[in-house]
């Protein structure tokens, strides 16, 4: 078991260290960055820009930049943005807060929106299994088939779109972006709830056909369990680690990367701030995003992996 | 076998569908008219006019083949590349006990595949097509680099459960050599994970370009493409709602089908 | 049964009330005389002295008083913190006579040792600055003459001197303030001695403005704080283009500028709101052209190029005639603008067309293109994303099939990445323009040595005229010298202008009186006022 857990350690600190890699060495494989562009277009003779770059110390060779970064890296020190001299930490820091509610309240909105499209669309493996009969009429069933595989199908931009369109433009009903007032956090969490809304209903779907095939099911029913209580209760619970399971992708993508939405709804964030440092060629800001962005990915997935560990060992036990 | 191929038929043909679609354009898409600017649908527009009076209904026949071009090459990255790592990180995954120059293999594949996870897809887009130039190639590694890891992992799951099969370890008390047993037992019982995976991140490469091609990484401005129209769609929706409602519906049905036949092709290889 | 239902009906309550506390938030509408002004993006920081991008300028103009100012109705300079000037004959020193009695908001005074604090720290190599430092030009130094008289020295005379010197960037922050920081920090709490006082900067959130109760020293055309006058004002960012007029419409917003010409269109008639249509001043949206490179190393290409393009259906479609037509090197709000260029290469395909002939051009595989030495006659375009750049040049490229021209767009993501492309020497045309009022950056673009010399056209004539423009102090001569230079440019079709910079901007009609400076960015919220309720 140490011996898993220790793997499981080494692989997320050797992920982590070769993501960080592979983006220092594109972004300094680029041509040009952003001081540089700014003190050309400023009229900054070439002589000016080279002492610029030699006090933030870009002059030395690759490698040893490198060095230098990751040494600064095991101190706890993301280094500073290239425009404007403020600690990378404390740029993100201001910024984290606002992804992270959007993040949390599309999660919610997801999750509730999956589970229930999920369950209703997946009575008819239910009933496949004789698990459940005529709990939900037929119509509904596909309806929630269908608004499952939109919500998987339809790109963000879209969605995002028609929702300003008809809420914020023509009904006037909510704000079309910004942050700071409740109202103005309804519209994004609803476009990118129904987003992850249709990985979690699927999940939720694709469970309850799996699971409803198990023996323990079929035992539970054979002895005469209502179906609704063997239904909702036995087999919801054990497909409860696989959503969670999905919802751990979900937030390891929405914390990592709302830059569409953030900067659709002119909403502050880590999306928008990276999507920023990306234009501006910041790359030092960059950078320090990406470390953030690995660990909490790599987190996210690491756990994930533990979450379907778990699963498939209970399920076996449980078949046995 | 034959029934999987029964499974993608429709989407194959759809494909092809989307392929040949310039040939029903009634206009030329790159002919500005200026005067025609912002048309609602009508009879001589079925979809409308954009900004620069051009038929979206001739731009969304011509764009699905640009944008079909660079998902099905992006597919191909990621499928190909994702299967090489996911088939390298299940390697002697059930294997324990004494340590082989095998499981050093699977850990850097492993450690491969999340690192590609973590890369912001942003930064890698940036990245290759400021050294290759924007234009369709480096949207479609982009896209297709950004899925790699989604599809090892898929792959990875998958290989893992085939070799745990009883009859692989049998093969293995036999004696058989590890890469025998992968290409003989395992592959072969992963071909319906591979078909369905690679339907599904068809879908999400759809979807990413999308993305991308608003930050202009995309298609040189002005040829139709259905990302580039999205993004279009979004800065003219007050006035034209048509000209986002299209293009956006389209990859919404063409991402919908390549999932429906994803499932279709999960359960017909459980019949 | 009663104990769990209350223990439900608190939870309730509190969730209730949670959710009330939180959509209070920070939006205190409520608040006497106060406006949200909505910003285009946030810049990378806000620290005049240090960073270069316009929109700081937008909060900070109003933070900050300059030694002199542009008078927006004659664009003639006016006093500011100094209350007259002089500039010795040879043109190499200047002294300027400081207002007395100004103060800063910290409540330390204003006076000659202030001034040069406030240089020391532009020069400095700790402030690394990216704008400021640059505008000084020929400067060579300064001197403290005694409390109230202030001297700045140069190498060589630099017309743009008083110029740069009424631009925020050179504006006079309170030394106490700035040496209590440190140099990023100071963007935080800065202080200067302009009618409004910064109050404080969340990054990612708002910036926020108080009017300063004692200001009394404005140039004349700042009005004295009166009844309705705007109290607080908040700045917050709405970086997507499409939604910023919804956020006025709304109400979420009282200001807010650089909207997209598709939406002013819509909201031209909505009622409770105006549209300010203010010009920039610099140079018009722009291509330059590559004379080194075939084919538009040959001028007649270039002229039929000119020819070709039907700017006033570009500036009609993308711009929804918010803009006019430009038709030189600077816009006609720009200072020394010769109405001579008016007119020129106004659009005729078929003159296009006798000009590509006559240069021997033919089209042999009647594929609609010209031949040139191997395949179609092709002329690359270097595009950036912003301005609306890339739908001026989708219309360019339907233009010029008309004329057998094709044309081939090159995209590029960032600023970046355009000056890597420009360095490759692998274009025809390139999408360019910087703003200001004194056309003196002029002598970048066109003159031989000038470092944004992308046309690559060297002419000695050119050239010794722009250096001398750049260099008398007389304001004639200056003119005579500029109508030149802006002829000459069009004579060689060394550039292709299509729309002049109009920014649009969008107030609520409790807002009365809002207009803005010379330079155009810049609002004068100092004079705006509420109607009162």
């Amino acid at each position: 078991m140490t011996a898993r857990v220790l793997a499981f350690l080494l692989r997320a600190v050797a992920s982590a260290w070769l993501a960080v890699t592979v983006t220092f060495v594109l972004l300094r494989l680029l041509p040009g960055d952003g001081l540089t562009a700014q003190l050309r277009e400023s009229g900054a003779p070439d002589s000016v820009i080279a002492e610029r770059q030699a006090a933030l110390g870009l002059d030395a060779p690759l490698p040893v930049q490198y060095g230098r970064y990751i040494a600064a890296l095991l101190r706890g020190d993301l280094g500073v943005s290239l425009l404007n001299g403020q600690p990378v930490s404390e740029l993100m820091g201001a910024q984290v807060w606002a992804t992270v509610e959007l993040a949390i309240a599309s999660l919610m909105v997801g999750t509730v929106l999956g589970v229930g499209i999920g369950y209703v669309g997946g009575q008819s493996a239910l009933q496949r299994y004789k698990v459940s009969s005529r709990a939900v009429p037929d119509g509904l069933r596909n309806i929630a088939g269908i608004v499952a595989t939109v919500a998987l199908s339809a790109p963000v931009m879209w969605t995002g779109t028609l929702a300003v369109w008809l809420f914020a433009a023509r009904l006037d009903w909510l704000p079309a972006g910004g942050a700071g007032r409740l109202s103005q956090l309804i519209l994004p969490a609803l476009v990118l709830g129904f987003a992850t809304a249709g990985g979690v209903a699927q999940v939720t779907q694709r469970a309850l056909g799996a699971i409803g095939r198990e023996a323990f099911v079929q035992t539970a029913i054979a002895k005469g369990l209502s179906e609704w209580v063997v239904g909702f209760r036995h087999v919801l619970r054990v497909a409860l680690p696989l959503i969670i399971t999905q919802m751990s992708i979900q937030a390891g993508f929405l914390l990592s990367g709302a830059v569409v939405t953030e900067s659709m709804f002119s909403r502050p964030g880590i999306g928008r701030l990276l999507l920023d440092a990306v234009l501006r060629q910041d790359y030092l800001l960059v950078q320090g995003i990406v470390v953030w962005m690995s660990l909490v990915v790599i987190a996210a997935t690491a756990l994930a992996d533990g979450l379907a560990l778990l699963t498939d060992a209970r399920l076996r036990q449980s078949m046995l | 076998m034959k029934s999987r191929l029964g499974a993608i038929s429709p989407l194959v043909v759809v494909l092809l569908a989307v392929l040949l679609a310039p040939i029903a354009a009634p206009y030329d898409p790159m002919a500005t008219d200026t005067s025609a600017q912002f048309q609602a649908p009508s009879a001589a527009h079925w979809l409308g006019t954009d900004q620069f009076g051009r038929d979206v209904l001739s731009r969304l026949l011509h764009g699905g083949q640009r944008t079909l071009f660079v998902t099905l090459a992006a597919t191909g990255i990621a499928a190909a590349v994702g299967t090489l790592l996911g088939m390298m990180s299940a390697y002697r995954s059930n294997e324990t006990g004494v340590s082989h120059p095998g499981d050093w293999i699977a850990f850097g594949a492993g450690v491969i595949v999340s690192a590609l996870f973590a890369v912001p897809a942003l930064v890698l887009a940036l990245a290759l097509v400021t050294l290759l130039g924007t234009g369709l190639p480096s949207l479609a590694i982009a896209t297709g680099v950004s899925q790699i890891a989604p599809f090892a992992r898929l792959v990875a799951a998958a290989a893992r459960q085939a070799a745990a099969m009883p009859y692989v370890e049998a093969a293995r008390s036999l004696g058989a050599r590890e890469a025998r047993i992968t290409w003989q037992h395992v592959l072969p019982n992963l071909l319906p994970t591979l078909l369905s995976a690679t339907v599904i991140a068809f879908a999400y490469c759809l979807l990413n370009s999308a993305a991308l091609s608003f930050l202009g990484l995309g298609a040189p401005p002005g040829q139709p493409d259905w990302g580039a129209m999205l993004y279009e769609g979004r800065q003219v929706f007050r006035v034209a709602i048509w000209v986002g409602l299209a293009s956006g519906s389209a990859i919404t049905i063409l991402v919908w089908l390549a999932i429906w036949t994803a499932d279709r092709v999960d359960f017909s290889s459980q019949q | 049964m009663l104990r769990f239902g209350s223990i439900r009906l608190r939870s309730v309550l509190v969730i209730v009330l949670m959710l009330v506390i939180v959509s209070m938030g920070q939006a205190q509408d409520g608040a006497v005389n106060r406006i949200v002004y909505g910003l285009s993006f946030e810049p990378s920081g806000f620290d005049p002295h240090r960073n270069a991008s316009a929109e700081l300028g937008i909060p900070l103009r109003m933070v900050y008083d300059t030694l002199v100012y542009r008078d927006p109705a004659t664009g003639q300079f006016v006093p500011g913190l100094a209350e007259s000037w002089e500039v010795s004959a040879d043109g190499l020193v200047y002294t300027f006579r400081l207002k007395q009695g100004v103060v800063f908001h910290d409540g330390t005074t204003f006076n000659a040792a202030k001034v040069a604090a406030n240089f020391d720290r532009i020069l400095s190599p700790d402030t690394a600055s990216q704008k400021s430092i640059f505008m000084l030009g020929t400067y060579a130094g300064y001197e403290v003459v005694d409390d109230f008289t202030f001297r700045i020295l140069l190498a060589q005379p630099y017309s743009p001197l008083l110029d740069s010197l009424a631009q925020v960037y050179l504006g006079m922050a309170s030394p106490a303030a700035f040496g209590a920081y440190s140099v990023e920090r100071y963007q935080f709490h800065q202080v200067g001695t302009g009618p409004y006082e910064m109050v404080e900067y969340v990054t990612g959130d708002r910036l926020v403005l108080r009017r300063s109760a004692n200001y009394a020293w404005g140039p004349s055309f700042y009005q004295p704080l009166a009844q309705g006058k705007i109290h607080e004002i908040e700045f917050r960012f709405y970086t997507d283009v499409s939604t910023r007029a919804l956020a006025l419409e709304a109400g979420d917003v009282q200001v807010i500028g650089e909207i997209a010409p598709t939406d002013a269109r819509a909201l031209a008639t909505v009622a409770d709101i105006q549209l300010e249509q203010v010009a920039i001043a610099g140079q018009p949206l722009q291509f330059l052209m590559n004379t080194t490179r075939y084919p538009t190393n040959n001028r007649d290409v270039r002229q039929a190029l000119l020819f070709g393009t039907n700017r006033e259906a570009i500036v009609d479609a993308v711009f929804q005639r918010f803009s006019p037509v430009a038709w030189g090197p600077i816009s006609a709000s720009t200072a020394y603008y010769s109405a001579q260029v008016v007119g020129s290469y106004g659009f005729d395909s078929v003159q296009a067309q006798a000009l590509l002939e006559g240069a021997g051009f033919v089209d042999a595989d009647s594929n609609g293109y010209y031949d040139a030495e191997e395949g179609d006659l092709e002329v690359r375009i270097i595009v950036p994303p912003w301005g609306l750049i890339p739908q001026v040049a989708q219309l360019m490229e339907d233009q010029w099939r008309t004329i057998g021209v094709r044309a081939v767009l090159n995209s590029v993501p960032t600023r970046a990445a355009l000056f890597e492309a420009v360095a490759t020497g692998e274009y025809n045309l390139v999408a360019w323009y910087e703003f200001g009022v004194d056309p003196a950056f002029l002598s970048n673009y066109f003159s031989s040595s000038g470092a944004f010399n992308w046309t690559g056209y060297a002419n000695p004539n050119l050239d010794s005229l722009l250096v001398q423009a750049a260099s008398t102090l007389d304001e004639n001569a200056r003119a005579t010298l500029y109508a030149q230079i802006q002829v000459q440019v069009m004579q060689e079709a060394l550039m292709l202008p299509i729309r002049d910079y109009v920014n649009i901007n969008g107030i609520s009609n409790q807002v009365m009186n809002l207009s803005f400076d010379d330079y155009g960015w810049f609002p004068l919220l100092v004079n705006a006022s509420l109607v009162s309720e």
